[in-house]
């Protein structure tokens, strides 16, 4: 199966700028809701690749394990803000770079 | 499908049903406030899902739900494994809560919850039940760390934990797309055949193994991938960072296994570039883990370091097929016993913040010489010394290495262990050797349930020590079930 035809090859393209967006996104912003954010945005971008891969063999294996990546990124958003929340009442901040009592 | 399949289907995953089954009768009773009684629960829950699991489970290798899950083969022992995991580090948690003033019964559930996480990835027989176990069992382990809501070093051993384990796991689901991308299926049995015909698309097949494996290497904390770690165990109330160290890596290592032997990302037969890059990896990880660690003034650090360096000689034993493959299954077995036990023996020391300083742990020998007895069988064993069932467990590896002629490789894991001798016995030395005016400030209260854990713990790690075959018989029988099919289904 060729994967670069042009229809394929545009969705990608748009599936991998998002994910790149993401990395860059977790790897420079400081704030952590924003760095999950952009986690959100690399699970969705990784939706958008099965989504269009899906399509294209004509199988739904690939439409389904976006749902169970939907449902599992909802979980996430629960641990993730908890976790965000349980921080912010000791120290009414969540910059990332403030969270750094540990060092070797 | 007729229902007489359904009927075996459910039986095949009879145990992962009980460990559900139990993990919702917890969260329900702790909602009905009857506390007492969760935490065995919970550890007989988990031991009769790895017995059932053992004892009942089917000896050939066969594939069950439509394809998603394996039953027989290596997957009972496995299940057995994890379980007992589970159990041995309920052992140790109660005690632990208490002593903290922290009374969340939702953690024996989560503990049920990961377990069933752990047993379902490392049973899973297609790319979507990895994605599932593995996301199920970090979540809890997520929330293990962030345990303490109003400890500080908790909280941001919990955001670590969660931000970079979300991070890596992305990367693994653009590796498993882009596999889905390149051969159209995300069963492992059809990838398998799929990917040795594979004419096309090469280069892009090498970046998605490669993106699974950014996201495997996270998990089991391998060398660039390992920042987290310390910090994470650090944070983490002591006997679950035992269970994280332990029981997610033994479930991450054996879908790694599988999926490197599915792919055949290691085999010699193929142009493979991916052997060299965890062949490098397996280097750096036992070089850097163990280096680090003897330079650590806390244990539990020191413990966090040395797990990155076991987490070295098990990713040399990947790098060998087959005879590699055994040898890290007895391997995670016997580092699952040894560092529980370390861990658990830590957390029933610590009271204050510095109760886990290397210092602090002087003179232990004459004031509680049972537990300092117990310590060092734990960290003889970690440090692969005869006749414990660390150095069986180690000379297993190595010589699955030197079998598969990566002899360079087998013996910088030998000298690096030599160099891991060094700090595991300095803490030996400092609880016998060393002579101090005032006898040794840790409290150690001897408890039931940590104290008959702490005894079962190191009776094993003797008898296996001395009696290897034990386990090593069973795991071998577990294989070649799994290669009579391999055999019998090919034409």
């Amino acid at each position: 199966m060729d994967l670069l035809t042009p229809t394929i090859l545009s969705y990608l393209t748009v599936s991998l700028l998002m994910f790149a967006i993401g990395t860059i996104g977790v790897m420079t912003r400081r704030n952590g809701i924003v760095v999950f954010m952009c986690i959100e945005l690399m699970l969705n971008s990784v939706n958008l690749a099965l989504v269009t891969f899906s399509h294209m063999w004509d199988n739904p294996a690939g439409s389904m394990l976006v749902f169970f990546v939907m449902c599992v990124a909802a979980a996430e958003a629960v641990v993730g803000l908890a976790i965000v929340i349980s921080i912010f009442r000791n120290k009414q901040d969540i910059d990332i770079n403030h969270v750094n009592i540990f060092k070797w | 499908m007729d229902l007489h399949l359904l009927g075996s289907d459910t039986l095949a995953i009879a145990p992962l049903l009980l460990l559900l089954g139990v993990g919702l009768l917890i969260m329900l009773l702790d909602s009905f406030r009857v506390h007492a009684s969760i935490p065995w629960l919970a550890g007989l829950g988990m031991l009769s899902a790895g017995a059932w699991a053992w004892l009942a489970g089917p000896s050939q290798s066969q594939v069950v739900f439509s394809g998603m899950m394996e039953a027989g083969g290596i997957s009972p022992l496995v299940t057995l494994f994890l379980c007992l995991a589970g159990v041995f580090t309920v052992l140790f948690v109660p005690d632990y809560l208490a002593r903290h003033d922290n009374k969340v019964n939702d953690v024996y559930a989560l503990l049920v919850f990961a377990v069933l996480g752990m047993v379902l990835m490392a049973n899973a027989h297609n790319l979507l039940m990895t994605f599932i176990g593995l996301e199920t069992m970090s979540m809890c382990l997520y929330i293990f760390a962030a345990l303490f809501k109003t400890d500080t070093r908790s909280n941001e051993a919990g955001l670590k934990y969660f931000l970079l384990g979300s991070f890596a796991s992305a990367f693994l689901l653009f590796g498993i797309a882009l596999v889905y991308g390149i051969t159209g299926t995300l069963d492992l049995g059809e990838l398998s055949t799929k990917i040795t015909l594979l004419q096309e698309n090469k280069a892009l097949f090498y970046v998605a193994s490669g993106l699974m494996l950014v996201g495997f290497l996270f998990k089991v904390a391998a060398f660039p991938f390992h920042n987290w770690t310390p910090d994470v165990y650090q944070g983490t109330p002591t006997p679950l960072a035992g269970f994280m160290a332990t029981g997610s890596k033994m479930a991450a290592f054996v879908s790694l296994g599988i999926i490197i032997e599915k792919l055949e990302l290691v085999s010699p037969a193929v142009d493979n570039r991916l052997a060299t890059v965890l062949a490098l990896t397996a280097f750096l990880t036992m070089v850097y883990g163990n280096l680090v660690a003897a330079r650590q003034t806390n244990l539990k650090r020191m413990l966090a370091y040395s797990s990155i360096a076991h987490s070295g000689y098990v990713l040399l034993g990947l790098c060998a097929p087959v005879f590699g493959f055994q040898a890290i299954l007895f391997y995670m077995f016997i580092y699952t016993l040894m560092n529980i036990g370390a861990f658990g023996l830590l957390g029933m020391a610590e009271q204050r913040m510095e109760d886990t300083d290397i210092e602090s742990w002087k003179g232990l020998g004459k004031s509680s010489p049972y537990m300092a007895g117990a310590m060092a069988v734990f960290l003889f064993s970690l440090a692969g010394i005869p006749p414990l069932a660390g150095f069986m467990s180690k000379y297993q590896v190595f010589l699955s290495a030197i079998r598969e002629d990566l002899v360079v490789l087998a013996t910088i894991g030998i000298l690096t262990s030599v160099v891991g001798a060094f700090y595991y016995l300095r803490v030996i030395f400092l609880m016998f050797f060393q002579t101090t005016e005032q006898p040794s400030t840790l409290n150690l209260r001897q408890k039931m349930a940590p104290a008959t854990g702490i005894a079962v713990l190191v009776l094993l790690i003797i008898l296996l020590g001395v009696f290897p075959s034990l386990i090593l018989d069973p795991i071998r029988a577990a294989f070649s079930s799994d290669l009579v099919i391999e055999m019998a289904s090919q034409p």
